[in-house]
């Protein structure tokens, strides 16, 4: 995902930025870019896009005429997407900015522009057996009223998340869970890039939702898969811990009809979404 | 007559989204949608069946290539479904394969309100549906020189050529057995085996019922259609005529890949229902667009795309198009079969039941022919 957006001018001073999310040590990042601009325009490159790693983030750049184009982005995000969208950022920059006297002057509508380009859909998958409690996470996520009554979800139920995370537009698809409509996981899972499996916590359930992670881990092998120990407020519930040692995957507690959960879940998400697949074994 | 009729796609990202509908005050919600979704993944599909969701009785239609999109129509009230059911496969084929070749919206009032339909496809269609399919016809030329051969080892082999393990002899093989190229039969409980029971030919033949239709209905470019086809077909010399009999093992010779644009012509609806057409005589832009269900752009489109690939030549005089050479696939017993099937017994390649199990099939499919 683009966490944020450089271009720099003529003389390496930077003419537009926009920042999705927090960047960190921001001078010596300005001052590493500055460098860097200096750095490509000397060299030929085509105007092809180039990257670098640097830590967990990916840099890539690229030069057409006096300009300079820069995207911090994540280790994880698929490269010939981010091509693609350095190219698109380019021609709309080169076709109706940089023929303007001062772009830097004049950058109204640009922004927007950007945004489209740059602002993902995301897709999170809540998967789990019927009634242990998908449907109360997604309002939970929502900031919604939470109903006490298990109404089982018919097919899915696919809701946007208020908050953008990063750049990110985040959908959740609610899938059913009774065992009819299993017939319809492989197919709801397709393009997810995190899924989250849900348990009510009890052995029983935890021990047959192995079986979820194993369709997970075949139906979208690229996603990044979290377990939740949900229901912590009954006696009957495992620790967390040891639901993760069964499913084998990492996993946090929730107790979902409360909603002083609500932070600390949207911080796992957030946190799946950026680490991605790329960092499961860590 | 249905009530409504509305077209659903399940995006990836966003779920169900009714892509058009009409009459456009119908209502549907997202428990509706999820729910004709379900019973579509219960049921076989590419056959409609009424799913009953809150006193309204639904028919919703896909085919396979178009998992993720369903065609629905709403019933009414007294509407006997058997005495519709045709009508609306017709239709829901149609509203599909316009669905891929128009970027636009696809004018469903009119389809709906005039019934258009596209009908389903014949065996020329669906022995041609072969080619459209890189593995299927890839196999197609390893059956044809096997004859016969056990499913693990075809699959083995088609790994192989296509170096990836995703490939799905099943999926694969499955356009030769529905245009009933092959039989796939288990032979004494132990081997799985195919068999090669038709042989198949795409060549494009010369359009003698056409040119003779023309002759009556059009005498005044009869000629100039004739000149056209015997430019094609037997030219002055030096240049050599068309010869698909032409022997070549080389998968990227000229003649191969015209046969797979001939296939193709034939498997794709956009143009094999103006082929059909052709083949009865020429034709003006406005008698196709009266007899073909589809919109006049995407008719102009096809004809301009099969002239390049001189199927048809258009007449700008006479503002009138025809077929020079007519795409056919044609069907023949594998004579050679016996010889290779005897010395592969003979090989000890394959047991004598095997081999009996082949004549066996050959008999059965072409005892009633000829
Ligand atoms: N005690 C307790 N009950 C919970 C908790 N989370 C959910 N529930 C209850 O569990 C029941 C089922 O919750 P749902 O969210 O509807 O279940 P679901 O997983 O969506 O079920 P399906 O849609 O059928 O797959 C409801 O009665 C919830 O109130 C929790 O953390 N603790
Ligand atoms: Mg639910």
């Amino acid at each position: 995902m683009i966490r944020s957006i450089y271009i720099l001018g003529e003389h390496n001073h930077i003419i537009y930025s926009k920042e999705y999310a927090k960047v960190e040590s921001k001078e010596a990042l300005i001052e590493f870019l500055i460098n860097l601009s200096q750095f490509i325009r000397t060299m030929d490159l085509n105007s092809k896009t180039e990257y670098m790693n640097i830590a967990m983030m990916r840099l890539f750049y690229t030069v057409r005429n006096k300009y300079a184009f820069v995207f911090i982005a994540d280790k994880s995000d698929d490269t010939s997407q981010l091509e693609e969208k350095m190219t698109q950022l380019v021609d709309v920059f080169m076709r109706e900015y940089a023929v303007l006297p001062d772009p830097s002057l004049k950058m109204d509508g640009f922004d927007a522009k950007v945004d489209e380009i740059a602002v993902t859909m995301v897709k999170v998958a809540i998967l789990g057996y019927a009634g242990v409690g998908k449907t109360t996470t997604l309002h939970l996520l929502r900031g919604e009223t939470l109903p006490l009554v298990h109404d089982p979800t018919i097919g899915v139920s696919i809701k946007k998340l208020p908050e953008e995370i990063s750049n990110a537009n985040i959908v959740l698809w609610d899938l059913a869970g009774q065992q009819r409509f299993s017939i319809l996981w492989g197919k709801m899972l397709a393009n997810a890039q995190v899924v989250v499996i849900v348990t009510d916590s009890t052995l029983e359930n935890v021990l047959k939702s192995k079986k979820l992670v194993q369709l997970v881990h075949e139906e979208v092998p690229d996603a990044k898969v979290i377990g939740i120990a949900n229901k912590q407020d009954l006696p009957t519930a495992l620790t967390p811990e040891r639901v993760g040692q069964i499913l084998g995957v990492p996993t946090y507690e929730l107790v979902a009809i409360d909603i002083s959960y609500r932070d600390r879940l949207i911080q796992i998400i957030r946190k799946a979404i950026l680490e991605g697949k790329g960092d499961a074994g860590n | 007559m249905p009530e409504a009729v509305f077209i659903v796609n399940l995006d990836e990202f966003q779920g169900f989204i009714v892509s058009q509908k009409y009459p456009p005050s119908i209502v549907l919600n997202e428990r509706v949608l999820n729910l004709i979704f379900y019973e579509l993944q219960k049921k076989k599909k590419e056959q409609a069946n009424v799913i009953e969701i809150d006193g309204m009785r639904i028919v919703p239609y896909t085919d396979e290539k178009h998992p993720m999109w369903f065609v629905c129509f709403i019933l009414g009230e007294n509407e006997q479904y058997n005495e519709i059911v045709e009508e609306i496969e017709g239709m829901s084929r149609l509203i599909l394969m316009l669905m891929e070749d128009i970027t636009e919206r696809i004018d469903l009032e009119y389809i709906f309100t005039n019934r258009l339909k596209l009908e389903k496809p014949n065996d020329e269609q669906i022995c041609a549906a072969i080619f459209s399919t890189p593995s299927s016809a890839l196999l197609l030329e390893k059956i044809e020189d096997e004859c016969l051969e056990r499913s693990a080892r075809l699959a083995l082999w088609l790994k192989s050529q296509i170096q990836s393990d995703d490939v799905d002899l099943r999926e694969a093989i499955m356009p030769l057995m529905k245009a009933g190229i092959v039989n796939v039969e288990m032979v004494a409980k132990t081997a799985e085996m195919v068999f090669l029971v038709k042989d198949i030919f795409t060549y494009r033949a010369p359009p003698t019922r056409a040119l003779q239709a023309a002759k009556e209905s059009h005498p005044q470019i009869s000629d100039w259609y004739e000149e056209q086809i015997r430019n094609f077909f037997s030219p002055p010399p030096p240049n050599k005529g068309y010869n698909p009999t032409i022997q070549t093992d080389n998968p990227n010779s000229p003649i191969m890949e015209d046969r797979a644009k001939i296939a193709k012509f034939l498997a794709e609806s956009k143009y094999y229902e103006i082929i059909k057409c052709l083949r009865e005589g020429p034709c003006s832009l406005d008698t196709l667009v009266r007899r073909i269900p589809f919109p006049k752009q995407l008719i102009e489109k096809a004809l301009f795309k099969m002239m390049t690939e001189r199927i048809i030549a258009n007449n700008e005089e006479e503002g009138l198009w025809m077929l020079i050479t007519d795409p056919r696939v044609d069907i023949f017993l594998p004579e050679f079969a016996l010889k290779l099937i005897v010395r592969k017994y003979k090989e000890k390649d394959v047991s004598k039941e095997i081999a009996l199990r082949h004549l066996d099939n050959l008999i059965e499919v072409w005892r009633e022919a000829g």
